[in-house]
């Protein structure tokens, strides 16, 4: 009876969540043309677009983990979301921001034992305090911009309120929430909230553009970030650790997206967010982690990860920041090596976001004209013109630089399409052939493999630079 | 655009596809490559039949997209990274696939093999994008046509410079010489890799098929020349595999070296 109810009640919530995906979706194709507005309430294309990420990423968790208390955790944080999003009021946005990290799923503390149950009020302050640190940050940021005389985004004077003092806030509120990395326990529920973390620095586009200087530190920021994530999440041994590195590497792609103030990267930011969702969760039913599937490493085009990534190098080779898009080619690269050294048998779940990232992947250009041409378009006033995304309803993407010159193409549809010729043409002569039929069951991944070859790589790849490897009189791949 | 659009590009494709530069032409390559590689693993495990099928398609497509001489143009040209992704896609499978095998000389294959390219991505990477940068672009027809008269000295150079490092970047991507691994026991896998190798070496054959002009009997010579020195490469080159390593990751680091180089001169005149 009581899992009845519980699987009501999660239905319900799921249901409730569907609804306001739809209602989001709605409201963009209201929005789309131009933002509505009615005193301090603004609907425009940015905050629908992070209302439905959230939405559809809070949709995509509840299904695989269960939201404990679903009114706490998810729907009065989206609830102060949806203010902090609609208004153009400042104080208001941070208010929301406030009450969402102070609903928001926070580690779980290990239970004191009776003698320090005393301890428990300041223990749970210590669990959340990056999230305090993210409110306190948003509140200087933002609070030096009312300090400026502006009260709200939309007023004519506002840009004249933007300096470095509100940017380096902000862009620390924005930070904080991505990289909690280890702290003992996290949820798949958290996911959403952190990209949620992102809007107020994205925002500040709509006051006006930013200094360049910002601009490369994020760059750098972001870049050194996604780099460092890649390279650990290949050599941990750790998957727990290896999950919560994809994750951060990806956020960091994100804040490097943006922070090319160009229409290019600001379409791969809003795209790589859509592909962050699909991430797997680092723990699932506290159960042993399931690391992604090859849909879900940016290996193979044709996927929402691989599309995302393949935004972040077009848009950075058309701003000619060379070097983030060779970061960003590397990045991928490496998470398909470390997709193919920790292979995992696939959940149903998994499958799920492995269908919708083939979905999303091939059908980038619908995805970005109809979700995110909008959002380039309202945020045009904060963007430079090195850098324009071109889409080819029936073929592809590509990236333009600021002499309208393609700088990178990806006929994601017509690729696709070539794709499945190629498969069923290569099924049928392996039929024909009469070509050994499908296997059983693999026998699994051989943990110790992978540990083995991970720790050699340390010694046989100087630039991982790792010197922990196995000393030189145990180096097993040598011995054959 | 319209649906027509997409309709004619696939149209088009089929020659391409099936004839030149993938189909035949890459199968008749593929069987002329096994003769001369090791003998393979025995097979404890195959993948499943999905890996199997994309294990070949992969690189077929990747192939099939490479804007060769005397190739059809469908007016959609790939860029070099999603043609890496599709090159790849064998060799993770084949990582993948040995890491489930349960066979100990398997998985010790994949660990060379997964050590070598990470050994040749940072000058690949370095090379392509020295090409991109002199090009302004990353799409393949750009990497493939040389800067024109009226280009800067740097920018030929940085052209002639990617092009050459992006040759010299091959073995360990490739896995040949020191950097070798047995190849796989099933035989999609096998060829799927046999795929890869002619995919990146049409990549690296692109900027120099312009050399030779309008003397269409020199033309075959940019592929032989090079497919002739990397076989050399992986006949002579003898050592360590840990030595070979350091040297190509000092390689990176003078490509990246000198492409800072240009990066700065480059700041330096806009600041002036």
């Amino acid at each position: 009876m009581r899992t009845m109810l519980n699987r009501l009640a999660r239905s319900r919530s799921q249901l409730l969540l569907v609804l306001v995906v739809l209602a989001a979706l709605g409201l963009m194709w209201l929005v789309e043309d131009q933002p509505r507005q009615r005193s301090v309430v603004r609907a425009d294309a940015l905050s629908v677009f992070f209302l439905l990420v959230v939405a559809a990423g809070l949709l995509l968790a509840t299904r695989e983990e269960r939201a404990e208390q679903p009114w706490r955790r998810v729907w009065l944080p989206l609830g102060a979301l949806v203010v902090g999003l609609f208004t153009t009021w400042i104080p208001a946005i941070v208010a929301a921001f406030a009450a969402l990290a102070a609903l928001l799923p926070t580690a779980a503390p290990q239970p004191l034992n009776l003698r320090w149950r005393w301890l428990a009020p300041a223990q749970r302050v210590v669990f959340a305090s990056p999230m305090l640190v993210a409110v306190a940050c948003l509140a200087l940021g933002y609070g030096a911009l009312v300090l400026g005389g502006t009260w709200r985004y939309d007023a004519r004077t506002a840009g004249a309120a933007l300096h470095g003092f509100v940017f380096w806030f902000t862009l620390l509120a924005a930070l904080v929430p991505q990289t909690r990395l280890f702290v003992a326990r996290d949820t798949l529920i958290a996911h959403p909230w952190r990209l949620a973390w992102l809007y107020p620095l994205v925002r500040l586009y709509s006051l006006g553009p930013w200094n360049a200087g910002w601009s490369f530190a994020a760059l750098l920021l972001g870049g050194a970030a996604a780099l460092w994530a890649a390279i650990a999440a290949l050599t941990t041994a750790d998957d727990e650790r290896r999950s919560r590195l994809i994750w951060l590497g990806f956020a960091a792609m994100v804040l490097a997206s943006f922070a090319l103030s160009t229409s290019a990267g600001m379409a791969a930011g809003c795209y790589l967010m859509l592909a962050c969702l699909l991430l797997p969760a680092p723990v699932a039913n506290g159960e042993a982690t399931v690391t992604p599937t090859w849909t879900l490493t940016g290996a193979l085009p044709f996927t929402a990860t691989f599309v995302g990534v393949w935004m972040l190098v077009g848009a950075a080779t058309a701003a000619s920041m060379v070097a983030l898009a060779g970061v960003a080619w590397l990045v991928a690269l490496l998470g398909g090596l470390t997709w193919a050294l920790h292979p995992r048998a696939q959940t149903q779940p998994i499958r799920l976001r492995a269908i919708i990232s083939v979905v999303l992947g091939i059908a980038a250009p619908a995805v970005v004209l109809l979700l995110i041409e909008p959002v380039v378009e309202q945020m045009q006033g904060g963007m430079t013109v090195y850098g324009d995304v071109n889409v080819w309803p029936w073929i592809g993407i590509s990236a333009l630089d600021a002499a309208k010159t393609q700088v990178a193409a990806l006929p994601s549809v017509a690729v696709a399409g070539l794709m499945a010729v190629l498969l069923a043409l290569i099924y049928l002569v392996a039929r024909l052939s009469n070509a050994p039929a499908d296997n059983d069951a693999a026998p699994g991944r051989d943990a110790a493999a992978s540990d083995t070859i991970i720790a050699w790589l340390r010694d046989e790849v100087p630039w991982l630079g790792g010197t922990h490897g196995h000393p030189a009189g145990e180096r097993p791949i040598d011995r054959e | 655009m319209t649906a027509n659009e997409l309709l004619s590009f696939l149209g088009r494709a089929w020659w391409p596809l099936l004839v030149y530069p993938g189909g035949l032409t890459a199968f008749a390559l593929v069987g002329l490559l096994g003769r001369f590689e090791r003998s393979a693993s025995p097979i404890h495990h195959s993948p499943d039949l999905f890996a199997r099928v994309s294990a070949v398609a992969a690189p077929w497509l990747a192939l099939a997209l490479t804007p060769l001489p005397s190739v059809v143009n469908l007016g959609r040209p790939l860029d070099a990274v999603a043609l890496l992704a599709l090159l790849e896609w064998p060799l993770l499978l084949a990582v993948a696939t040995a890491l489930t095998t349960g066979d100990k000389a398997a998985w010790q294959a994949a660990g060379r093999r997964v050590a070598a390219v990470l050994n040749g991505y940072p000058s690949l990477l370095l090379a392509l994008l020295a090409l991109a940068w002199s090009g302004g672009s990353l799409q393949l027809t750009t990497l493939a046509s040389p800067p024109d008269d009226l280009a800067t000295l740097t920018t030929k150079g940085l052209h002639w410079f990617g092009a050459v490092t992006l040759a010299l970047a091959l073995p360990p991507v490739l896995g040949l010489g020191p950097f070798a691994a047995p190849p796989p026991g099933d035989l999609a896998l096998r060829i799927g890799l046999r795929l890869r190798l002619l995919g990146y070496l049409a990549l690296a054959v692109l900027p120099w098929f312009p050399l030779p002009g309008d003397n269409a009997w020199l033309r075959p010579l940019p592929p032989i020349v090079i497919a002739l020195l990397l076989w050399l490469f992986n006949r002579i080159a003898k050592g360590g595999t840990r030595r070979w390593a350091v040297a190509y990751n000092v390689f990176a680091a003078v490509q990246l070296l000198a492409l800072l180089g240009v990066a700065l001169d480059a700041l330096r005149l806009r600041v002036t």
